[in-house]
């Protein structure tokens, strides 16, 4: 009576939810956000909701440079205040909030580090190291990985910051130029300068 | 570990809980403020000594002005600002709230006595820490309609727009609070709640009411805040009550009585033009397959096909979809794709809209339900275009005539209904004129104002007045002649909804419209009202620059509303 005609079709209906890592908000939700945070700029009470909301984010972000989850807490929790306190001056500029608090962290970090004198935590998985490689077009071997590790000691703390975001935290160019307060397109063009300079230094 | 950085590969994540277990935004709002207070703390210390020195002059300053002020006026601004902004006048004799349940996860419609209608969302209260609250929530809303409400509310009338104060003349006022556990709550931002405000209000015969406006009392900035306009629909009319004494109160109320049932029928006549003739029907665009959707093919010829409920002919529908597939829809119920194998005994296809249909398709006890959706592919789905194309046109066409000829019928029943009005008016006019009236009365207007509350508090609906009339110096005695102590005192016209609070002080200035009925009053330390009606407000108007006030004490404590309403009649 009848047949079907299923072939090469995808049985399943896709889950037309949002990806949950997808680390980018549309202009709308930035302009809903943008209420809130007015809102909390008048009561800081209703900060509430952007902190639940930025919590995790701000947390991992610290830790993948801290790689200690007391002091991870530690730093986080000195990061919301100082969005807190610094509120009353924040004005929409078009970027996301979460911009704002990762440039914040970024600092809280930075002066950590320079009040305790140690090295950097620089947070990589293995495969994502695979991936540098990947850019620098090498192929990939347990010699070169060494090198590479080495190669990335050298880069000064911008640089490193660069290649960090791009690759051991798979942030879009969009979101990394929002966080350092540079173009998209700056962005790029500085990520291809250090993975040429870490080719060089992987080849010679 | 490198000369520069601390590199570690894949190093152990701390997991959601683990992260969400350090979250206290409590602790973090109270380390805020303490570092807000330490800062105002610093500062203070900061500046003692330069205050010091300031308050030396200061004092200095006032001493000079204390000795040369003699008996030197109050400022009103200043007097009023010391006091709360809502302050009820008589303090045991506030009006009720009237208190409804809501669940927050649910929202609610709330419906009351005068007709009102309150909408409040789902999830919309949070703490004054921003923590959204659960469970149930007491909404306290009470209505305030006229002078009489306005006085005992406490709410001041009064609007400052860029330093020039206006009169607010409500047409409708409500208070609006949610608590929990005799906590005040604030609403969500982003959250409103609807409301939808019926009200009486007496205005002229003939005359359309003015603008209107939406205002909310901002307690921070002590004044009104501008939110809009009032968008009003009129749901009925009457003639005040209390008029007994109206002769002509019987030929008034047969020209409304009239006029409503005109108004009934015109609108049944405008009603039932809109059946009479029949909307065309509009033709359903071919859809073509999408790519990715899985589709089934249904012979709708085969006479084991059923198909119910579709408009027109079902010769019609069949030669329409002969060549269609059926794509099934991403809103279809879940089904094994098993269910493909089998052969189906029977199937029915029944129209949800014009794009999507329930199919159900049987074979002894097993059923399959599906929703799919018909479309065409390849050259089918162009010739099918084609049709739709024409077809289009056609609807487009008849849609238009139909629009005109309604237009024009239309236009004629209201030109039948406003000849119809001219001539009850006209009966009306002849009447009153015969009974050797004019044709002036006022009319009761039951009204909805609807607007959108995103805060918890007062809104009014009114509208500014610039005050108007004479400039008076006036000053306020009792009946033996001795003046009161500079005091809150109030004032209002008759026919205008509004309150005037003021400073009753010697040669306090006001500005009284000298064309309208007044009354004016104030509470006494003893509680008690003194009232200055009307006519004698007249006469002292008449007798020069400085007009004194004599108000009559009422020989009784003023215990409820009706004996309040009683002492402040006109």
């Amino acid at each position: 009576m009848f047949s079907n005609s299923l072939a090469g079709n995808r049985m399943l209906v896709n889950d037309a939810g949002m990806d949950a890592h997808k680390k980018t908000v549309s202009a709308e939700r930035m302009q809903e956000e943008w209420q809130e945070i007015q809102a909390a700029q008048s009561n800081p009470a209703l900060f509430r909701p952007l902190y639940n909301r930025y919590y995790e984010p701000v947390f991992r972000f610290i830790h993948k440079r801290t790689a200690d989850e007391e002091l991870s807490a530690d730093l986080c929790s000195q990061v919301f205040l100082k969005a807190l306190q610094r509120l009353s001056e924040y004005s929409f500029r078009g970027v996301p909030f979460s911009a704002w608090l990762f440039r914040i962290a970024s600092n809280e970090v930075s002066q950590y580090y320079r009040y305790q004198q140690k090295n950097r935590i620089v947070s990589v998985e293995e495969s994502q190291m695979g991936d540098v490689i990947d850019e620098v077009d090498e192929e990939d071997n347990e010699l070169l990985r060494a090198n590479l590790l080495l190669a990335l000691d050298q880069l000064k703390e911008g640089d490193m910051e660069l290649i960090e975001m791009r690759f051991f935290e798979q942030r879009s160019f969009k979101e990394i130029a929002e966080i350092l307060g540079m173009t998209e397109s700056n962005a790029k063009v500085k990520t291809y300068r250090i993975l040429e300079r870490l080719k060089k230094r992987l080849t010679s | 570990m490198g000369k520069n950085y601390d590199i570690r590969i894949n190093p152990e994540e701390p997991s959601r809980a683990s992260i969400q277990g350090h979250m206290d935004f409590d602790a973090l709002l109270q380390k805020y403020e303490t570092e807000q207070q330490k800062g105002t703390k610093g500062r203070v210390v900061k500046l003692y000594y330069v205050a010091a020195a300031a308050a030396a002059v200061l004092l200095l300053v006032v001493g000079f002005n204390l000795l040369n002020s003699g008996d030197r006026p109050l400022d009103e601004a200043a007097f009023f600002a010391q006091r709360p902004l809502i302050n009820p006048p008589l303090a045991d004799l506030k009006p009720d709230f009237i208190v409804k349940k809501v669940k927050v996860n649910q929202g609610g419609v709330y419906e009351y006595e005068s007709g009102s209608r309150v909408v409040v969302p789902a999830a919309a209260f949070m703490n004054d820490r921003g923590k959204l609250v659960e469970g149930e929530v007491d909404i306290l809303y009470r209505e305030l309609s006229d002078y009489v409400d306005f006085f005992l509310s406490g709410i001041p009338m009064t609007y400052d727009s860029a330093g020039m104060k206006y009169n607010l003349e409500s047409v409708g006022m409500v208070e609006i609070y949610a608590e929990q556990n005799g906590q005040r709550l604030q609403l969500v931002p982003g959250k409103t709640i609807e409301v939808e405000l019926v009200s009486l209000v007496q205005s002229p015969m003939g005359l359309a009411l003015p603008q209107y406006y939406v205002y909310g009392l901002d307690t921070a900035s002590r004044n009104w805040n501008y939110e809009g306009l009032n968008h009003i629909e009129i749901l009925g009319e009457a003639l005040p009550e209390g008029q007994h004494a109206n002769p002509h109160r019987q030929i008034q109320q047969q020209w409304l009585d009239g006029v409503s049932a005109l108004r009934k029928r015109s609108e049944a006549a405008l009603a039932a033009l809109e059946t009479s003739i029949p909307l065309p029907q509009e033709p359903v665009k071919p859809q073509r397959r999408q790519g990715n959707q899985p589709t089934i093919e249904l012979d709708v010829a085969d006479e084991n096909f059923v198909v119910e409920g579709v408009q027109g002919s079902i010769q019609d529908w069949i030669s329409a979809y002969r060549n269609a597939i059926w794509q099934i829809s991403p809103q279809s119920p879940q089904y094994d794709e098993r269910a493909f194998q089998v052969t189906w005994e029977s199937m029915r296809l029944k129209p949800v809209n014009n794009w999507d249909y329930q199919l159900l398709l049987s074979s002894g006890d097993r059923q399959l339900e599906l929703v799919v959706n018909p479309v065409l592919v390849g050259e089918a789905y162009g010739q099918a275009m084609q049709a739709y194309e024409k077809a289009y046109a056609d609807y487009q066409s008849r849609l238009a005539a139909r629009d005109n000829e309604l237009k024009q019928q239309r236009q004629l029943l209201y030109q039948e209904r406003d000849s119809a009005e001219k001539a009850l008016m006209q009966t009306l006019k002849t009447e009153l004129a015969s009974a050797g009236a004019d044709l002036q009365f006022d009319l009761l207007r039951r009204i909805r104002s609807r607007f959108s509350a995103d805060h918890l508090g007062v809104w009014n609906c009114d509208r500014p007045l610039a005050p108007q009339g004479k400039s008076l110096s006036a000053r306020f005695v009792d009946e033996a002649g001795t003046a009161f102590e500079p005091c809150a005192a109030y004032w209002t016209s008759k026919g205008r909804n509004s309150v005037v609070r003021f400073l009753a002080q010697e040669s306090a200035k006001m500005q009284l419209p000298s064309e309208e009925e007044h009354l004016l009053w104030l509470v006494t330390p003893d509680n008690r009202l003194a009232v200055c009606r009307t006519q004698e407000l007249k006469l002292q108007e008449q007798s020069g620059e400085e007009v004194t006030f004599v108000l009559k004490t009422v020989n009784k404590n003023i215990q409820t509303e009706q004996e309040l309403r009683e002492a402040l009649k006109f």
